[in-house]
């Protein structure tokens, strides 16, 4: 990296914390620290769910999907706008009408405090782990490629934001992922100005897109059949998109404090929803566009020399080993159909090539997906746009992990710390305990990055799966809350803990595609929860509609 | 924690049932009128 890169990124870094910082003062009580005194805008909330959702995998893994894959992915954010739509009719009522600081506070309301206790539990262990991980995830691609130390990369990245979500709770969360978004949404629009500019001389946007279709990457609907059968294993159609999608994002928004926390900030019911359906008709044509830069990207390397494989550091691993040989003669094949613009045949290569990889380093998946975006970035674009796309990749984690510790420290204080250990603390005492829960799950958050590792490098999927072994059961819990009255506490807690057990069993027995565990976790407890309350007495406590 | 659902939001902020099907049937058209989109755009490029 350059010294206009290395200042750009540092400057831009430097200011988002202090801009965090100035915007930390809160009144110092719960309402203030994790709620913004309910005071935002709908455009404030709006901003916020985005960058809570939108990580620094989503930027640096979507281009490359979209390369590999082509522009399917799209389809798995169908199901967001119809969630978005129930979330306004049946979820924010409730939680603005009961003023709950979290989600799962609710559920001690319609059926008793054990069921609160194991829907928070369950997500505190998969939001703090998969924070860990999102953290890990950018790290280790910024260092592969850039040569830096994961250990400094993962305290980076995890650990300067702390700085101001500790300092400024939701407020501070929200307001810096205001910020980031606007630098996010103008690098990668810069990104995709910079490819279409480095095409051919001749060659346009229309052209590029044009080639790309040639090579079947514009499959953006698809319909899962294969061979007159549908593909449940197949991860991206427009069924696996509008169905388990829908549930994916009915649990996200609806049952992980993470998004709730965020649109519970809003002054109104009127400017929660408002901003919710704003993200429905936006997130949508964003991944669109996001992966139209991978497009433009495959476009490129169709005109330039694409590496054999882009992530070097795994390449440099690998020839200490035995198999050196095989993989420089592999190159060596791979430069020359290139160069004879056999396209066809260069695809096998880097796919035997990553087959060798495979075998020289055994616990490794060879997957160079998510290095594709960044490679290209830092092999082609001129200085200082490197430096801001980097800054990018940060930022996005920034905003995503700042709600994760915000939500994670609320549901630590409201749901188990005020409940259990210190039931009468004061409003001051709840603030400066809130502020510690957060460094807590943040150090706990760097910890989890630095064993990471063990994973393998398959990490987004590793995000998604978490996700999907726990919120399909969350979703259970809050559509039998607010849809099946008749069914009462016990019924629910014991259908959740089955249900929870079933959804992991079926996870390893790998007969399915993990995004659809989202549907099966959500019907099992419903299902269990009807079976079960008929063995169980009838308790008369009244229902919170 | 003592949940207070005693203090109903100010009325001001509830818009009526046709304001907010509105919404919800911009959303819905707007996201098939992707779809459609893409569908098309899938078929020119096959």
């Amino acid at each position: 990296m350059s010294t206009l890169d290395w200042v750009i990124l540092i400057t831009t870094l430097c200011g988002i914390i202090m801009y965090g910082i100035y915007k930390s003062r809160t009144t110092k009580n719960l309402d203030g620290y994790f709620l913004s005194n309910r005071s935002m805008p709908w455009y404030m909330v709006l901003l916020s769910i985005m960058g809570t959702q939108a990580s620094a995998v989503t930027f640096l893994s979507a281009p490359g999907q979209a390369y590999t894959d082509g522009m399917r992915f799209v389809q798995y954010y169908f199901g967001l706008p119809i969630a978005m739509i129930v979330i306004c009719i049946f979820f924010v009522p409730v939680f603005r009408r009961l003023k709950v600081y979290t989600a799962y506070e609710f559920l001690e309301n319609r059926f008793d405090g054990k069921t609160r206790s194991l829907t928070s539990g369950l997500f505190l262990l998969s939001r703090g782990l998969s924070t860990g991980i999102s953290i890990y995830a950018p790290s280790i691609i910024l260092s592969s490629l850039l040569g830096w130390n994961i250990y400094y990369t993962n305290l980076v990245m995890g650990g300067l934001l702390i700085i101001y979500t500790m300092s400024g709770g939701a407020k501070a969360v929200a307001y810096t992922q205001q910020l980031q978004l606007i630098i996010i949404i103008a690098g990668m629009f810069l990104a995709g100005y910079m490819v279409v500019t480095l095409l051919p001389e001749g060659m346009d946007f229309k052209s590029a897109i044009k080639v790309a279709g040639n090579h079947g990457k514009m499959n953006v609907i698809t319909s899962g059949v294969t061979n007159g059968h549908f593909d449940w294993k197949d991860k991206y159609n427009i069924w696996s998109g509008v169905i388990g999608g829908f549930f994916l994002a009915l649990s996200y928004f609806g049952a992980d404090q993470s998004q709730v926390g965020r649109y519970l900030t809003a002054k109104s019911q009127k400017e929660s929803k408002i901003g919710l359906l704003t993200n429905g008709l936006v997130k949508v044509p964003m991944q669109f566009l996001i992966l139209l830069v991978g497009i433009l990207v495959f476009s490129f390397y169709q005109y330039h020399k694409a590496p054999v494989y882009f992530d070097n550091a795994t390449v440099l691993l690998a020839k200490n080993t035995e198999y050196k040989d095989s993989l420089i003669s592999l190159e060596q094949k791979y430069s020359s159909t290139l160069a004879a613009n056999d396209y066809e045949r260069s695809n096998v290569i880097r796919a035997q090539y990553k087959a060798v990889l495979k075998k020289a380093l055994p616990g490794q998946d060879p997957n160079d997906t998510n290095f594709i975006f960044l490679r290209f970035v830092v092999d082609n674009l001129p200085k200082g746009l490197v430096g801001l796309l980097i800054a990018v990749i940060f930022l996005a984690a920034w905003g995503s992990i700042a709600a994760a510790l915000n939500s994670l420290a609320s549901c630590t204080v409201v749901d188990f710390h005020k409940k259990y250990i210190n039931v009468g603390c004061t409003e001051k005492e709840d603030y400066n305990i809130s502020r510690w829960y957060t460094l807590g799950w943040g150090v706990f958050s760097i910890i989890v990055a630095m064993f990471a590792h063990n994973l393998g490098n398959s990490l987004i999927e590793a995000v998604n799966i978490l996700g999907s072994l726990f919120y399909g059961v969350i979703l259970g819990i809050f559509l039998v809350a607010f849809w099946i009255k008749r069914i009462k506490a016990n019924a629910v807690f014991y259908a959740s803990v089955v249900g929870e057990l079933l959804v992991i069993l079926i996870y390893k027995l790998d007969y399915i595609s993990f995004l659809w565990l989202n549907v099966i976790g959500a019907l099992l407890v419903i299902i269990l929860s009807f079976v079960i309350q008929l063995f169980l007495p009838v308790d008369r406590k009244p229902v919170v509609s | 924690m003592q949940l207070d659902s005693s203090k109903p939001e100010l009325p001001q902020e509830e818009k009526s049932n046709s304001y907010w099907n509105g919404w919800y049937i911009i959303v819905i058209v707007f996201l098939l009128a992707q779809v459609t989109f893409y569908y098309l755009i899938t078929q020119y490029f096959k």
